[in-house]
């Protein structure tokens, strides 16, 4: 029986590998077949032409516009985001405070992309920030990911590791000016990113079911700090999403970490996250809606006594005019209870987006600590604006 | 045990294609109706959008991923009609036959010629400016009927069995569309109505194939909503050309065209232009057919 099972998985696996050679042999067939004819702008094209459209017109080119376009092939997409606040709140003034009173320059994104050839294609995201009052540049992302894998894509480098429904955002695509409470204090204020490498595979189901395996180097300073410098951690996170109806999801998955901490124990992270979202196909930009919400928790193994944090954080985002959005968030900090008790966020948005690269944000928090007697409050206004070719933002 | 083997081998695309139609994936329903008339009962052929969605705005949702990942060819518009989703469908899907560049990637904007090519710089502050040409070629029917022949030739490129079926098909296509052509303009030409305004540029293919005059857009720039000094200079330039007919394209509301009927006596239809954007555009031959009866009403409304 065993024999039988081995022989199983030796067929399966060589026609898998027979699968992937045969795609990477497509995937060097870059040209498209011969019989085409491709269409290039040209700037003598008179209009008045066209009572006849004449495919043969096609294949006379200007040297101009063929120069043109393919040093604009050739360049990456390059995109900038542009983050800045003015902020105003009852503890704002104090020394030690992480979100100052006043204006900021919040964060500069700069993003290259693009296919670097018929098997890669590379993201690379540096973030201009200002640390202890100093203009630092930080390699946000740096990865590069497979193309022509059947079912697979493999990405190496250093990147935002798939946990939750927050950690992968990039700062000007956050659904609120700044982070949930949760994912802040569990996972750092860099989130959790790390050089390493995942594999994600998309089960054949009818549904989307993606299975990732990630691992990387164990030192995110809240969770990771591993003493011996070439300790991995491996996080696994399984994304599930339905159509409900042709305007709305639902979206499940669940998120597994583990990794030496620098107690000399093992950390466990778990994640939880649904979202529902609603955007009708009829006048799609008009309206919509979406309400996500999501669950962290980190076990920190040690000598003394393990050390539990976690919390859950949910927010609503709703879209009720062509470019005006209102939104909600709560974030609870104490699942399980610390000793010091439990820290309250509640923030509400409101949002003027007139289109996909501009937006003008204000946000109200309102922040209560059991361990604390006065609440902090705070509003804070943020433009953020995004020149050049930006990808599109994922799903 | 052996079966979850079997199973997993079968799910994991095991080279069957010989026994099976080509999995064909458009883009939009116009696509969709036009890859039909081509391949017939050899392909089986579904659409990303839906008639009454705009495929300006559509996101890259993981169901599309799903859908994509079975096909054998998709087939899109082209001309950056589809760059905000598109890309990201195909690179979710997984599926390196419908990379662009592969037999399995067709985009109809490479087959025609297109009109509107920005001379100039474009850049976002004109609106959202398509820099390669207008995208919404299908609307004519000249340019559809090469879209089909391109596309048989693909098709038997892909499926070098049935070659004989969508020659024969496109041959088909091509006569009955060429002999509503003919009537088609007759009846344009009859209609009595010279000049239109438009919400966005969707029709001016058809405009330019019927010979209409555009004279202008309720859009005071592409994706941009009206304003109402756009709409104040509108009603002036209607008045000026004595003008009378607006169409609305479907995707968009009629409030911005009834504030100008306030004004000055213009008749309002909305018309298709996507099949099943309305009830009545059921295949390609219908949408057309349904835009020229808008402009006959059009027509009717202005001498009654």
């Amino acid at each position: 029986m065993f024999i039988k099972r081995l022989f199983f998985i030796f067929c399966f696996c060589s026609v898998n590998t027979q699968l992937v050679e045969a795609q990477m042999d497509s995937a060097s067939q870059t040209n498209v077949s011969s019989d085409s004819n491709v269409t290039n702008p040209r700037s003598d094209f008179d209009e008045t032409n066209m009572s006849e459209s004449n495919p043969d017109i096609t294949n006379q080119i200007s040297d101009f516009d063929e120069a043109q376009t393919s040093v604009l092939r050739s360049n990456p997409s390059i995109s900038v985001n542009a983050l800045m606040l003015g902020r105003a709140g009852n503890k704002g003034n104090n020394a030690d405070s992480e979100n100052p009173n006043g204006f900021q320059f919040q964060e500069l994104e700069t993003r290259f992309t693009s296919n670097i050839d018929a098997y890669f294609r590379g993201d690379i995201t540096l973030a201009i920030e200002k640390e202890d009052g100093e203009f630092i540049v930080e390699p946000e992302e740096i990865f590069v990911e497979t193309l022509s894998l059947p079912s697979f894509t493999i990405k190496v480098g250093k990147f935002y590791t798939l946990l939750g429904r927050h950690n992968h955002l990039h700062t000007h695509s956050f659904p609120f000016i700044d982070k949930p409470l949760t994912n802040e204090i569990l996972l750092g204020e860099e989130g959790l990113n790390e050089m390493g490498l995942a594999v994600s595979y998309l089960i054949p189901t009818p549904w989307y079911f993606e299975v990732v395996g990630q691992v990387f180097s164990a030192t995110n300073e809240v969770l990771f700090n591993s003493s011996t410098q070439n300790d991995v951690a491996g996080v696994l996170f399984i994304k599930n999403l339905w159509d409900l109806s042709d305007a709305s999801t639902f979206e499940f998955d669940l998120g597994y970490g583990n990794g030496k901490n620098s107690f000399g124990g093992t950390t466990h992270l778990y994640s939880a996250s649904m979202t529902y979202k609603w955007r009708p196909i009829e006048r799609s930009m008009n309206q919509s809606f979406l309400w996500t919400t999501e669950f962290l928790q980190s076990h920190r193994e040690r000598a003394v006594e393990d050390v539990r944090v976690g919390g859950v954080s949910s927010w609503m985002q709703w879209q009720f005019a062509r470019r005006w959005w209102l939104q909600g968030r709560v974030d609870y900090l104490g699942l399980p209870k610390q000793d010091i008790g439990a820290t309250r966020k509640y923030s509400a948005l409101f949002g003027f987006v007139p289109t996909e690269y501009s937006a003008l944000r204000l946000q109200y928090d309102h922040i209560s600590q059991d361990s604390e007697e006065k609440s902090e409050h705070r509003v804070s206004l943020q433009l953020n604006v995004a020149l050049g070719t930006h990808p599109a933002h994922n799903y | 045990m052996k079966t979850l083997f079997v199973f997993l081998l079968a799910f994991q695309g095991f080279p069957i294609e010989a026994f099976a139609k080509l999995n064909v994936l458009a883009t939009t329903t116009t696509l969709k109706s036009i890859a039909e008339s081509v391949g017939g009962e050899y392909i089986k052929v579904t659409s990303i959008t839906k008639g009454p969605q705009d495929p300006h705005f559509v996101e890259a949702k993981p169901s599309y991923m799903i859908r994509a990942r079975k096909a054998d060819l998709i087939i899109a518009v082209g001309l950056e009609l589809e760059i905000g989703w598109l890309p990201q469908i195909i690179r979710g899907s997984r599926n390196p036959k419908i990379r662009d560049g592969s037999p399995g990637h067709f985009e109809a904007g490479r087959f025609i010629t297109p009109i509107e090519v920005q001379q100039s710089r474009v850049d976002r502050s004109q609106g959202d400016v398509h820099g390669l040409g207008n995208p919404h070629f299908t609307l004519d029917p000249v340019r559809a009927i090469e879209i089909a022949k391109a596309l048989s030739k693909r098709l038997s490129q892909l499926d070098a069995s049935n070659k004989a079926h969508y020659q024969k098909n496109v041959k088909d296509f091509e006569k009955k569309i060429n002999h509503k052509l003919l009537g088609w303009t007759e009846r344009t030409k009859q209609a009595g109505i010279e000049k239109v305004v438009t919400y966005h540029k969707t029709l001016n293919y058809f405009l330019h194939r019927f010979n209409f005059k555009l004279l202008g857009e309720i859009e005071p720039r592409p994706g941009i909503p009206p304003t109402a000094k756009h709409i104040l200079s509108l009603i002036e330039t209607i008045k000026r050309e004595k003008a009378s007919c607006i169409l609305v394209e479907s995707f968009f509301e009629t409030h911005a065209a009834e504030r100008i009927k306030k004004s000055v006596p213009v008749q309002i239809e909305v018309v298709p232009t996507e099949v099943n954007a309305t009830r009545k555009a059921t295949d390609y031959e219908a949408l057309i057919e349904a835009i020229v009866s808008s402009i006959e009403k059009c027509g009717e409304k202005k001498r009654g």
